[in-house]
């Protein structure tokens, strides 16, 4: 621990932190450009000098690249490092724009900060300023190269820490500009960072260009809704509009960066068909009369027919109270069960996992942190797009990694991979003799006896793998996997992507509930009489969608509770609107058992129309806000089981009930949040059945999701219409060949997921006897639901499309 | 496809070369260019990047750094004048208009018949045969306009004259251009003959620590400007460890006023051959590289040539002379831009990589060239290798001056009557090389020492200075590399800071602002006074960029031109303030 001295104040650093580190932990900002915490120190910019006037080094020196040293005296104030700041800031405004007044990074820019606090204001120089043309570089971020610094920090984050190939600095001199090979879309489903990392505004949000200014809008700390992960987030929002998202620093989640679905599929909150207003058999109620008329209708029918007449459901998009308070309104029904997700088998592969993870759990510093990396059926761009980045740190600090999926590699890193399905492998590496299993090919062989020599080796392995391919079974492989890999004082982690942000939540509040298919068939009995689907969506979700929509029409009432406009809210008697995550208050357990809060950004409402957009403005006056009625889940809830609580006192009886909720009492959105001490479960481990297996000579079907469009909130996200993937179905070449079908040619695809006709795209990476299609909202494969594993599927050319 | 296959199997095998492939995406891109008629566009990048196995904008970002690669089509003949200050002092202005008026275009333009391009480039290393001008990979020398004409002719009918140089050299030491003379020099047979691969075969009965010893014992100066002990460099290597170690060759010799290293590589190849094998057997290397720079395309060919004789005669391989030990050359081209002459900026150049300076530390001798210990050393300082072996370290030290010892090659360039390449020992007087090259040609106003990055001296200053490292010093200047710029009362100070400037302007590398938006800041105020529209703050504010900029850069070029330009204002501040009105 160096001890040094800046501006004359004393302070202690880890050995090998700068100067410009030491500074901070001061609280003394050096000035800086294209130092980032989680890019390191290039010394390109210049600024951040400092005069060191004692110790190992002395004079003018970069704070970003001197290590802090003991015994060093450094001034940040001392006349030659700020004259120095000053030329570098002259340097950097001889060529840049004075386009603030029309520049969206405008109140948000480093450089126009820095311009300001360093004194710059008038130009001397009289030469022309040199000049680019822009690129045009997709739907998401837009290009302004004359307002460039040249800091690098665009290029570290897409190419260095990304793994983007499509990204790069081009020229030389002062006319190093930075962008694609050619003008086109952004590639990497990372794009989103350059507007976070760019100091200034050469990388903007083109979502929201020119829609309102930095200081115009609302935000608050919040947590990403569009997987597992919980990677911590800012949105913002103006006029009631939820208009972007840009990272928030999550030292144990994100690190500062997002994925493009986080940043850019967040549209779905002002999606205008959302549900606005309380609605029961087709007509618009006020809250009070429907709560009253729905209260009274569940109370007659569990009088009727038992508690066991209503059924309840949630999923994994709903927050940690919202489920607690679905379950306070199933004992105010007299002990109606909680069914944590729509797909069956996704729920028992969530509460396979939080039954038994214990302290094996880790998060994404985790991932950034292991020497050895297992991927085992995970694939990180459908599931947990920032776990790939995660895993990608870790390699880049020389981890080794192995991949064991069937399905192609889209990973940022290299690995060494079979391509198989990984529950046999999992098997065989949770045996004590760890033998590999038959039926391997010696190159297989010899890299499954590599990999599990590494995860031994290893000082900080962890285990990845995705709750949708491994099902409850390969689940509890992985686990038990897990578990032969630790011993003592050294544990193998474990990071399990999950269907929805607080699926382990939900788990957690009901581990042993029945799962939608003995809901289901309990409806087809004629027992459960009346559903609440709690920001469910049965008939998206779950894999036998006839099946649903039957059994949905015995419902004598159907409530759901959302805040999008799902197929299973047309079709219910009751239709109750909820508020999405960015505008209420709440929390989150993510994959790794993290607790975390998040907190309103703004109030529900329809967004204001501005004027100016050729349309009149508004004419009518009213006095309450329209489209405000939207109301948290577990408001709605517990004022349906007629006891309404506020957030405090839910979130206080919730900790009370449940001891490893206990943190939620102090839980604050924004902070660190609370890992949640986690017993692995006493019970006997059920030895789960294996699924049945694809006969010979039958392709086994994988439907995973897609960057965009696969989940119901980025595929209700107007920013990432016109960027998910095209329909189509993946074969392996072989395959295809077998089957007489070529590139684009149409197929026609059944499966007891549905029928589609698609056209074929050849995948070399996917595995023969693999078919793989990608689940989207609003096209032909809108039915197959993900989270099912391979099941059988029959192929054909097809007709028409 | 638009590479033959031929062709691309070409770049597979150059790429197989290497320990790392995308260290080929040079040669590849120089070898894409030659065929495909001196451009490669976008597509030819995606497949040379395609076959390296590069994303494809790390391939153009490489592509569009370097100088010598174009991205648009060109003349048949790309005529390519060195207009840098010593082409200047020796009429390059003169002959660039001539050849804009014979081929009716200006430079950076093509004839309609789509024959030539005429190109001003800065500096090609022919410092002392200037007017020089470089058509496609040749380089004709000693150019006069008439002269000019002549190869115009020539050109027109499709042919490229044979033109040897003319070029003054002597020597007093008999070390580096002992073989200058001697037309057979190049050949392995002449070499040993002479002398050579003697001090290898003593070498090889050495160990590494005592090669390291007896150079450190020499204290050998680097030969590339900045004078730093080459034994010492070589001890900061890390003493464990399982990586390899690289021997590089720094030959990308760019510096306008600088042309010494070319002597040795175009006329006594085998020298630096054995300097650098003993080099690489005394840092334990097995892979040494000669960086050369990219427009010497023809000396590495004879260097390539010498390696592969010397290859053949086991004095490279995995057991050379029968003795167990390995050592293996590769010659790497560079293409054209200047900083890749500073040892991080080389290195990533070597890697494939644009030829951005990296941050120190840590230093090449710890992580270097793929990450693995590294040691660059100039062409000059390896050439003196074998002596100091052969003849021991005291003999070596029997040359030059305190502290400064050994055979020093300085260029002449500018006004002297017979400008050339001199070798003398360390410590010898200006006024003795002046007089070896001639004299001056008319009255002498001002002298450059050591190449256009150091301070300028007035001729008074010049007076009775001894050319070594710590009298230059002495004296407000540096002996950098030797090159030494002459400059008679007809010169004019605020022209020569103007060119001087354009050059480091066009080679900043663009990665830090002080020197990227430095360098045109100061060029832009350099080119208002020059051309009369000046005021007195401008050359204020010269002064004060340069103060600012100096010791603020990420690597060395800042001060490479923030001190000369200072000097020469403030030196000859009466020539600037002659041209405010």
């Amino acid at each position: 621990m160096p001890t040094l001295t800046i501006d004359e104040r004393e302070v202690s650093v880890p050995a090998g932190a700068s100067v410009l580190e030491a500074a901070e932990a001061l609280g003394i900002t050096v000035p800086h450009f294209c130092y980032h915490k989680a890019l390191g120190a290039v010394g390109a910019c210049r600024l951040c000098a400092v005069e060191i006037q004692a110790g190992p080094q002395h004079g003018l020196r970069m704070a970003c690249l001197v290590e802090a040293r003991d015994g060093m005296v450094v001034s940040t104030t001392a006349p030659a490092a700020t004259g120095m700041r000053r030329a570098v800031i002259e340097y950097l405004m001889l060529n840049h724009p004075h386009d603030c007044p029309v520049c969206d990074e405008g109140g948000e820019c480093q450089l126009q900060d820095m311009t300001v606090a360093g004194g710059h204001g008038v130009r001397r120089y009289r030469g022309k300023k040199r000049t680019f043309p822009n690129q045009e570089l997709g739907p998401f971020v837009e290009q302004e190269m004359n307002r460039c610094i040249q800091c690098y920090r665009c290029v570290r984050t897409y190419r260095d820490y990304a793994g983007g190939h499509d990204f790069g600095v081009l020229g030389v001199r002062q006319r190093v500009a930075y962008g694609r090979f050619r003008p086109g879309r952004l590639e990497s489903p990372y794009s989103g960072n350059l507007v976070d990392v760019c100091p200034t505004g050469v990388f903007t949000d083109k979502t929201v260009r020119f829609r309102a200014r930095v200081w115009d809008m609302q935000c608050a700390p919040s947590v990403c809704p569009h997987c597992s992960l919980g990677c911590a987030t800012w949105p913002w929002a103006r006029y009631r509009e939820l208009l972007r998202v840009s990272g928030r620093e999550g030292p144990r989640t994100n690190g500062f960066f997002l994925c493009d679905r986080g940043r850019f599929g967040s549209g779905h909150a002002n999606h205008p068909d959302r549900p606005r207003t309380p609605r029961l058999d087709g007509r618009e109620l006020g809250w009070p009369e429907a709560l009253e008329a729905l209260r009274e209708r569940l109370t007659k029918l569990t009088w009727a027919h038992g508690p066991g007449a209503v059924g309840l459901l949630t999923s994994g998009r709903a927050s940690l109270e919202s489920a607690r308070a679905l379950g306070l309104l199933g004992q105010a029904l007299g002990g109606a069960p909680v069914v944590c997700e729509p797909h069956p088998r996704r729920d028992r592969a969530v509460r396979a996992l939080v039954a038994e993870l214990g302290q094996l759990g880790r998060d994404q510093e985790d991932v950034r942190q292991s020497d050895c990396l297992l991927l085992a059926g995970l694939d990180p761009e459908g599931e947990a797009p920032m776990l790939a980045l995660a895993a990608r740190q870790a390699v880049r600090r020389g981890a080794r990694a192995a991949v064991w999926d069937p399905r192609p590699d889209r990973l940022p890193f290299p690995a060494r991979r079979i391509a198989r399905l990984p529950e046999a492998l999992l098997e065989a590496l949770a045996r004590p003799d760890g033998r590999a299993p038959d039926g391997l090919e010696a190159a297989e062989r010899e890299s499954y006896a590599e990999t599990r020599a590494a995860l031994q080796a290893a000082e900080r392995p962890v285990l990845l793998g995705g709750a949708d391919l491994l099902g409850p079974r390969g689940v509890r492989l992985l686990l038990a996997a897990a578990r032969a890999l630790s011993r003592p004082g050294r544990a193998c982690g474990l990071s399990l992507a999950l269907p929805g942000p607080d699926s382990f939540g939900g788990a957690l509040l009901c581990p042993d509930g029945p799962d939608a298919d003995e809901l289901l068939a309990g409806i087809e009995a004629g027992r459960v009489r009346a559903l609440v689907c709690l920001e469910a969506d049965p008939l998206s979700e779950h894999p036998d969608p006839a099946r649903v929509a039957a059994a949905l029409g015995r419902l004598e009432l159907l409530v759901v509770l959302d805040h999008l406009p799902t197929a299973s809210a047309a079709r219910a008697h009751a239709v109750l609107p909820t508020t999405a995550a960015a505008e209420m208050d709440g929390a989150f357990v993510n994959h790794a058992g993290r607790l975390q809060g998040f907190a309103r950004v703004y109030s529900a409402g329809l967004p204001i129309r501005v004027t100016g957009q050729g349309a009149h403005p508004p004419r009518e006056f009213r006095p309450d806000t329209p489209g405000e009625l939207p109301q948290p889940g577990w408001a709605v809830l517990a004022a349906l089981a007629g006891e309404p609580v506020e957030l405090g006192e839910l979130r206080a009886e919730l900790a009370r009930s449940e001891p490893r909720l206990a943190g939620l009492a102090g839980l604050v959105a924004g902070g660190p949040g609370v890992q949640l001490a986690l017993e692995p479960s006493a019970r006997e481990r059920p030895d789960t059945p294996a699924e049945p297996g694809v006969a010979e000579g039958e392709l086994a079907l994988l439907s995973v999701e897609a960057l965009f469009g696969s989940e119901p909130l980025s595929a209700r996200a107007a920013p990432v219409a016109g960027v998910a993937s095209e329909d189509a179905l993946a074969l392996c070449p072989a395959d295809a060949a077998r089957l007489g079908l070529g590139e684009g040619e149409p197929a026609r695809l059944r499966s007891a997921l549905g029928e589609a006709v698609l056209p074929v795209r050849l995948a070399p990476g996917l595995a023969p006897g693999f078919a793989l299609v990608q689940r989207r909202f609003g096209g032909p494969l809108e039915g197959f639901a993900p989270g099912g594993g391979p099941i059988a599927c029959r192929i054909e050319k097809g007709g028409a499309r | 496809m638009i590479l033959a296959p031929e062709l691309r199997a070409q770049i597979e095998e150059i790429a197989g070369r290497y320990p790392d492939r995308r260290s080929a995406l040079l040669p590849a891109l120089h070898l894409a260019q030659r065929s495909l008629g001196g451009c490669v566009q976008a597509d030819g990048v995606a497949e040379v990047a395609s076959i390296l196995g590069l994303p494809l904008a790390a391939a153009f970002g490489v592509q569009s750094y370097y100088t010598m690669f174009n991205r648009q089509p060109i003349g048949r003949y790309h005529l390519q004048l060195d207009v840098n200050v010593p082409a200047m002092l020796a009429g390059a202005d003169a002959l660039l208009a001539h050849l804009e008026q014979v081929l009716g275009i200006r430079a950076g333009q093509t004839t309609p018949d789509g024959l030539f391009t005429l190109s001003t480039v800065q500096d090609l290393g022919s410092c002392g045969t200037c007017p020089v001008l470089q058509v496609n990979d040749r380089y004709y020398e000693n150019l006069t306009p008439a002269r000019a004409d002549e190869l115009l002719t020539h050109l027109r009918r499709g042919q490229m004259p044979d033109w040897q140089p003319e070029a003054a050299w002597g020597s007093s030491c008999n070390i580096l251009l002992r073989r200058r003379g001697n037309p057979k020099a190049r050949e392995l047979a002449e070499y040993r003959k002479t002398g050579g691969y003697q001090a290898l075969e003593k070498a090889l009965g050495m160990t590494p620590e005592a090669l390291v010893a007896e150079v450190k014992a020499a204290a050998l100066r680097g030969r590339g400007g900045a004078g730093f002990p080459a034994g010492m460099k070589w001890g900061f290597l890390p003493k464990e460890g399982n990586r390899p170690v690289y021997m590089i060759c720094n030959a990308d010799e760019g510096e306008p006023g600088t042309f010494k290293d070319r002597q040795i590589m175009e006329f006594d190849p085998h020298l630096l051959l054995e300097g650098l094998t003993i080099a690489g057997l005394a840092v334990g290397s097995r892979l040494g590289f000669i960086y050369i720079r990219g427009e010497f395309a023809w000396i590495a060919e004879i260097l390539e040539r010498a390696a592969e004789q010397a290859r053949q005669a086991k004095l490279l391989g995995n057991d050379i002379l029968g003795r167990g030990k390995e050592f293996e050359v590769l010659v790497h081209l560079g293409a054209g831009a200047y900083v890749c002459g500073e040892e991080t900026a080389l290195i990533e150049s070597l890697e494939g990589k644009r030829g951005c300076p990296r941050v120190k530390p840590p230093f090449p001798a710890s992580a270097g060239l793929y990450g693995c210990p590294t040691i660059v050393n100039n062409v000059e300082t390896l050439a003196c290798v074998p002596t100091i072996v052969q003849h021991g370290a005291e003999a070596f030290k029997k040359l030059g001056t305190p502290n400064n010892h050994g055979p020093k090659i300085f260029g002449i360039s500018g006004h002297v009557k017979r400008p050339g390449t001199y070798e003398h020992p360390l410590g010898t007087s200006l006024d003795a090389l002046l007089a070896e090259a001639g004299g001056v040609q008319g009255k002498l106003k001002a002298i450059i020492v050591g190449g256009l990055s150091v301070p300028i001296l007035t001729a008074a200053e010049a007076a009775g200075l001894k050319m070594d490292y710590d009298s230059c010093l002495k004296a407000g200047t540096m002996l950098g590399s030797g090159g030494v710029i002459v400059m008679n009362e007809t010169t004019s100070i605020p022209a020569v800071a103007l060119r001087a400037m354009e050059f480091y302007a066009h080679e900043s590398c663009g990665q830090c602002a002080p020197c990227s938006r430095g360098s045109h800041t100061v060029l832009a105020l350099l080119r208002r006074l020059v051309a009369g529209r000046g005021s007195q703050a401008d050359i204020e504010a010269v002064l004060h960029l340069c103060k600012r900029i100096k010791g603020s850069t990420l690597c060395p070029t800042g001060d490479a031109f923030s001190v000369p330009i200072e000097a020469m204002v403030r030196k000859f501040r009466p020539e600037f303030e002659a041209l405010v009105r």
